[in-house]
């Protein structure tokens, strides 16, 4: 049967009406299921609409099977650089603009920003030098956990989150205060939480790799578990391997070129999650455009490679980089997307989006909400349940 | 092959792979190996014709795939890396598929979830409850209401309360 002779007058009605007579008799348990698939507003708009519903919120069937069904909806989440109490979300999907008060959350006694994020949570790191204090909050659902403390005291360190639905993976890199007035890139350090018993938090440390410098001060997960980041001066990939405990350096393309490199999580090639790095390309000798390039970190055994993905286009890369303060930018990348924020503290700056797999840029709309002083983005995905934070002990 | 017999009497003969794709058929046949007539209480042909299609559609590609990969292992050529490109296109093609598929209209897409449902066949659920989400997304509260019979039994300071919850919501 062919599909047009099924319904015939689909195409050209964008009625949108669905008849009481014939949807009121829909079971409650497959409204609930259609609940799952609601983008994240809608959801909780909808709570609105009875007890029952409201309460499935607190169900831990209905949060099971939302966990399971609810499909992913990569998003960015923006922090201006003066209040870290506020998240604006970007929705690539909807291209809107949400904005998520935190205040209530976060603790106001203790400076903090936030500092990466994985599987529906936020870290948060304290600010103030010593033993760190880590915070993971989930948004949505409104939970907040705090690690252990971290033993070694650090001034500013780099950290990477791994959240799984039940294991949970932190390490923090760097920036050891060897004095109260000095530090050193000398040391990480691991956390690993799971269903299991037997975790010991924060017990791995391994020595970093000899001269390295994490900046910007961000990890990313790549495929097989293992940590990414970028040292500076001169420019390598650092890569962790929680398995090992152990740090190995790789060489980035361009490497004397590059201008604000940041690593990104792009999907791999057989669907998976792989590495991506981003960075303006500057070579004043050779006649080479100047843009912003995206590589692909190819693994095979013993061996590796970057492919370059794609450019930003000339007349994007004019305007964005008009507000680069010094031709610095920031990047945050999941599920096929790379979000590209101009650094610095230029309030007038849009974000612009790349979708990996159809090579597309575009322009977001302006962030309608006040971030005078930049922001700061990372790759965040809306989830109402996110059981691993339960791991750690509820915070309430 | 299996016959199926839809709620008004309309057989259908299908491959045992394609009716496989309902779990509640599945675990019929498994009970009972020699059964090869099921008849459908709940499902009328015009319905089981379309679900029929989505089955037949996802065993196809399913086997595609399965071939082209022993034939990749037989013949030995190329790398590993081959069959899981293969995968992703085909995977690509699917969802495509799907989302022609679901052009249903919206009478036909309620008969479509209850049929999913009651057939137990979990790929064809996520794509109708899914669609059905599409809809509703955009709809105010009370249109939901008129339209699913739901009443609101909320006072209007927990209504009030619920919306402080997550304001950013309602904006």
């Amino acid at each position: 049967m062919s599909m047009s002779k099924r319904n015939p007058n689909f195409a050209s009605s964008s009625n949108s009406g669905l008849d009481p007579n014939i949807w009121c008799h829909l079971p409650p348990s497959l409204f609930d299921r259609i609940l799952h698939f609601l983008p994240t507003p809608a959801f909780f708009r909808f709570q609105l609409l009875s007890r029952r519903i409201h309460s499935l919120l607190f169900s831990p069937s209905f949060l099971h099977s939302h966990l399971l069904l609810s499909p992913l909806r990569p998003s960015f989440a923006f922090f201006p650089n003066s209040n870290p109490f506020s998240l604006y979300l970007l929705d690539p999907a909807s291209l809107s603009w949400h904005h998520l008060p935190l205040t209530v959350l976060l603790p106001c006694n203790v400076p903090i920003a936030p500092a990466a994020s994985s599987g529906g949570l936020l870290c948060f790191l304290s600010l103030s030098p010593g033993p760190k204090t880590l915070l993971l909050v989930n948004p949505l659902s409104k939970l907040i956990a705090y690690l252990p403390q971290t033993p070694t005291p650090r001034l500013s360190p780099a950290v990477g989150l791994s959240v799984g639905p039940s294991s949970l993976s932190v390490v923090i890199a760097g920036d050891d205060l060897i004095s109260p007035f000095s530090v050193k890139n000398l040391s990480s350090e691991f956390f690993f939480a799971d269903a299991t018993p037997t975790f010991s938090p924060w017990n791995l440390s391994s020595p970093l790799p000899r001269l390295c410098s994490i900046e910007p001060n961000r990890m990313v997960f790549g495929g097989g578990g293992k940590l990414y980041c970028m040292s500076v001066s001169p420019y390598a990939v650092l890569v962790f391997d929680p398995m090992s405990n152990s740090w190995s350096k790789i060489q980035p393309p361009m490497r004397r070129f590059l201008r604000s490199p940041n690593l990104v999580e792009i999907l791999a090639n057989d669907g998976g999650i792989g590495i991506g790095l981003v960075a303006a390309v500057e070579k004043n000798r050779l006649n080479v455009p100047r843009s912003v390039r995206v590589w692909s970190l190819q693994l095979q055994p013993g061996c590796h490679s970057w492919v370059e993905i794609s450019r930003m286009p000339i007349d994007v890369h004019a305007r964005f980089y008009e507000n680069c303060m010094q031709g610095a930018f920031e990047c945050a990348g999941h599920g096929g997307l790379i979000a590209f924020l101009a650094g610095g503290t230029n309030s007038n700056s849009d974000v612009v989006l790349f979708n990996v797999s159809r090579k597309e840029w575009r322009w977001a709309p302006t962030c309608p909400y006040p971030h005078q002083g930049g922001m700061k983005v990372f790759a965040y995905e809306p989830r109402i349940a996110t059981p691993a934070i339960g791991l750690l002990t509820i915070a309430s | 092959m299996i016959t199926l017999t839809s709620s008004d009497g309309v057989q259908f003969d299908v491959r045992e792979a394609v009716a496989k794709e309902s779990q509640i058929i599945r675990d019929m046949i498994q009970d009972d190996c020699v059964i090869t007539n099921i008849p459908l209480a709940n499902v009328n042909h015009k319905i089981l014709s379309i679900v029929l299609e989505y089955c037949q559609m996802h065993v196809d590609k399913t086997e595609m795939e399965v071939n082209a990969s022993k034939h990749q292992t037989t013949t030995g050529e190329g790398s590993s890396s081959v069959p899981v490109a293969l995968k992703v296109s085909s995977n690509k093609n699917l969802n495509d598929w799907d989302k022609e598929f679901i052009n249903v209209d919206l009478d036909t897409l309620y008969d479509l979830i209850l049929a999913a449902n009651y057939l137990n066949i979990s790929g064809l659920l996520n794509l109708t409850t899914q669609a059905a989400a599409d809809i509703i997304k955009g709809k105010t509260t009370e249109e939901i209401r008129a339209t699913f019979n739901i009443k609101n039994d909320f006072t209007p300071e927990e209504e009030a309360a619920i919306r402080k919850e997550n304001p950013w919501a309602f904006e």
